[in-house]
């Protein structure tokens, strides 16, 4: 055979003519010279498509904006139409700790190592266009073009070019960035939060780590969480995959992945007391300690624009200061199946007890309570934001009691209210989406 | 995190070797890019999930490769008769397919290459591996013949590997 034959014949493979595939076959099987010459080939092949991968970035930005220009505006006007989209996605996902907490000691997930600052892909970086920015933490400033891995050492932002999905990462997380034609993302370890703009249905959002797979339905997303991944959906609806089985999260819901096991649904949120939002004010925290504790919203919340930084600063007076919620009217949190809380801890070790003010003797706020009291303990192991799920089966009854509170056990029937108070150490910490799940 | 270290390893040594194990599949996927994307994406899971065989210290690519082959094989399988090389034409190839530190440089050389495309050419080229449209349709968008696109793609490959082989040589000199 010619030389000029095998490329003819090379280059209809590559270009999908399938019909001369028996015929290069043969000239494979044939001759070693034949094989030499298909990874020559092969090697341009996949390198322009590596190598152009980045660039599809602006290509696929353009092309979604023609398509559906009026979801599809400029970047200036992304906080709008996060609100306003029904599809667009926000997912956390968490990578690494996957064992079943023991809800009444939420184990903290181990912090990784940071281990490098981002790393390019060296083959790739100068020919082509930034896929995405990093706008904030680890590396501020610096573009990142299709295979490039951030390992986050501090909370880091990501805004893709030519739109409005934006990841953050914990620290400690580990992502590689690509974009074949969709924006593929691939999370080693770590947690990362995705907002996700409106996308199109053939391009698709895919999100990648050990154990599963996730997509945006609709419009947007897909992502991938495997053995230690958690997938929690705040807008949208996202397909999670593991094990050749599928289930889809909608708002509110999650999934967990296990090494090997299909997709378990999780809980939804039944009712958010408060998240938080900047501006907005809280009203939710109106029973607090007459000392000890500082209050104060935050631009920077779990999964959205806001959270409440709580400052435990105990002394001779009030040794363990707390925030406290009062309800209006008693709640029945029967439906329910625990509280789910954000936090974004230290790391230094503290204890916090969060503390429900279950049935008792009617009382008017600002005057004492004579609820029975229940407890769980949260331990601040870790920096960064943890979403934490505490059934009520996990909380203990007080020691601490006031007098004329009943005994008959954690009925849930008529919640007075709630509390987050400062067991033993430094505690400064955020916390958001302050509200109940059910499994 | 995650928890577990061997597969804490894994996931960094995978994304040191990413390039070359995704043009390995590739190659051994009869150029199909798009079921090279789905292998690549499954072979990282498997790699993932059997972290704890691999020994630190042995050769990471060659323990890859072969998780790479049989989860080709397994979709090729899978799919419709008729897909992909026949097994013992993978096998050949597999045998003969460039090492990692092979991809690496000669992905620098291309890199270099890239910028002297031809405005058209580049424009092709782009439709034919950002938006991996097939021959036809790149015909329809530019009004060629399919005949004529394939004919341009394969120049501007050919240009390609030129440009790469002589850089290498350059380099080598």
């Amino acid at each position: 055979m010619t030389r000029a034959r095998l490329d003819q014949l090379i280059d209809a493979c590559l270009d999908g003519d399938a019909t001369l595939r028996p015929e290069l076959e043969a000239a494979l099987r044939a001759s070693p010279a034949a094989r030499q010459a298909w990874w020559r080939a092969i090697q341009i092949h996949a390198g322009l498509h590596g190598a152009l991968r980045a660039r599809s970035a602006a290509v696929s930005g353009a092309r979604m904006r023609r398509a559906s220009p009026g979801r599809r505006r400029t970047a200036a006007t992304f906080p709008l139409r996060w609100v306003l989209a029904a599809v667009a996605a926000v997912l956390l996902v968490a990578v690494g700790l996957h064992t079943r907490q023991p809800a009444a000691q939420p184990v903290a997930q181990p912090a990784a190592q940071p281990v490098a600052q981002p790393v390019a892909q060296p083959a790739v970086q100068a020919a082509v266009s930034a896929l995405a920015r990093i706008t904030a933490g680890t590396g501020v400033g610096r573009e990142l073009i299709a295979g490039d891995e951030v390992v986050a050492t501090s909370a880091t932002t990501i805004t893709f070019t030519g739109e409005a999905t934006v990841v953050r990462l914990e620290p400690g997380a580990r992502l590689r960035v690509d974009r074949p034609h969709h924006i593929a993302l691939v999370l080693a370890s770590g947690v990362m939060t995705i907002k996700a703009a409106p996308q199109p249905v053939d391009y698709p959002l895919r999100v990648t780590t050990p154990h599963a797979e996730l997509r945006v339905i609709g419009t947007v997303f897909q992502v991938a969480v495997a053995q230690a991944t958690d997938v929690r959906v705040d807008h949208g609806t996202v397909a999670v995959r593991s094990a050749g089985d599928e289930v889809h999260v909608s708002a509110g819901g999650e999934a967990r992945c296990c090494p090997g096991e299909t997709p378990r649904q999780g809980g939804r949120l039944l009712r958010l007391f408060d998240d938080f939002i900047a501006g907005s004010g809280s009203t939710a925290w109106n029973n607090d300690s007459l000392g000890g504790i500082e209050r104060q919203l935050v631009p920077e919340g779990f999964l959205d624009g806001g959270g409440c930084r709580l400052r435990f600063l105990p002394d001779r007076d009030q040794p363990s200061p707390w925030a406290g919620m009062r309800f209006a009217t008693p709640q029945d949190w029967r439906g329910a199946s625990g509280i789910s809380i954000a936090l974004r801890g230290s790391g230094k070790g503290g204890i916090l007890l969060l503390e429900i003010l279950d049935d008792g003797p009617a009382s008017a706020p600002g005057e004492i309570d004579h609820a029975e009291r229940f407890q769980v303990v949260i331990r601040d192991e870790r920096t960064g934001w943890r979403e934490w799920r505490l059934p009520f089966k996990a909380f203990q009854r007080r020691a601490m009691q006031f007098p004329g509170a009943p005994a008959d056990g954690l009925t849930l029937s008529a919640v007075q209210g709630l509390s987050l108070i400062q067991h033993t150490g430094p505690l400064d910490v955020v916390v958001d989406r302050l509200g109940l799940y059910r499994e | 995190m995650p928890v577990d270290p061997a597969a804490e390893q894994v996931h960094l040594l995978f994304l040191r070797h990413a390039e070359a194990i995704r043009g390995y599949v590739t190659g051994l996927a009869g150029g199909d890019l798009a079921l090279a994307d789905d292998v690549f994406q499954e072979v990282f899971l498997v790699a993932s999930r059997r972290a704890d065989d691999f020994r630190v210290g042995s050769d990471f690519s060659a323990w890859v490769r072969g998780i790479a082959r049989l989860k080709l094989l397994e979709v090729l399988r899978q799919r419709s008769r008729g897909t992909g090389f026949a097994e013992d034409v993978l096998g050949l190839l597999a045998a003969e397919a460039p090492a990692d530190e092979n991809w690496r440089i000669h992905q620098h050389a291309l890199q270099d290459c890239l910028g002297r495309l031809a405005p058209r050419a580049r424009e092709l080229t782009e439709m034919r591996y950002v938006e991996q449209l097939a021959p036809t349709a790149i015909a329809a968008r530019v009004r060629w013949t399919v005949n004529a696109v394939n004919v341009a793609l394969s120049r501007v490959r050919r240009q390609l590997r030129e440009c790469a082989d002589r850089r290498l040589a350059q380099d080598a000199s």
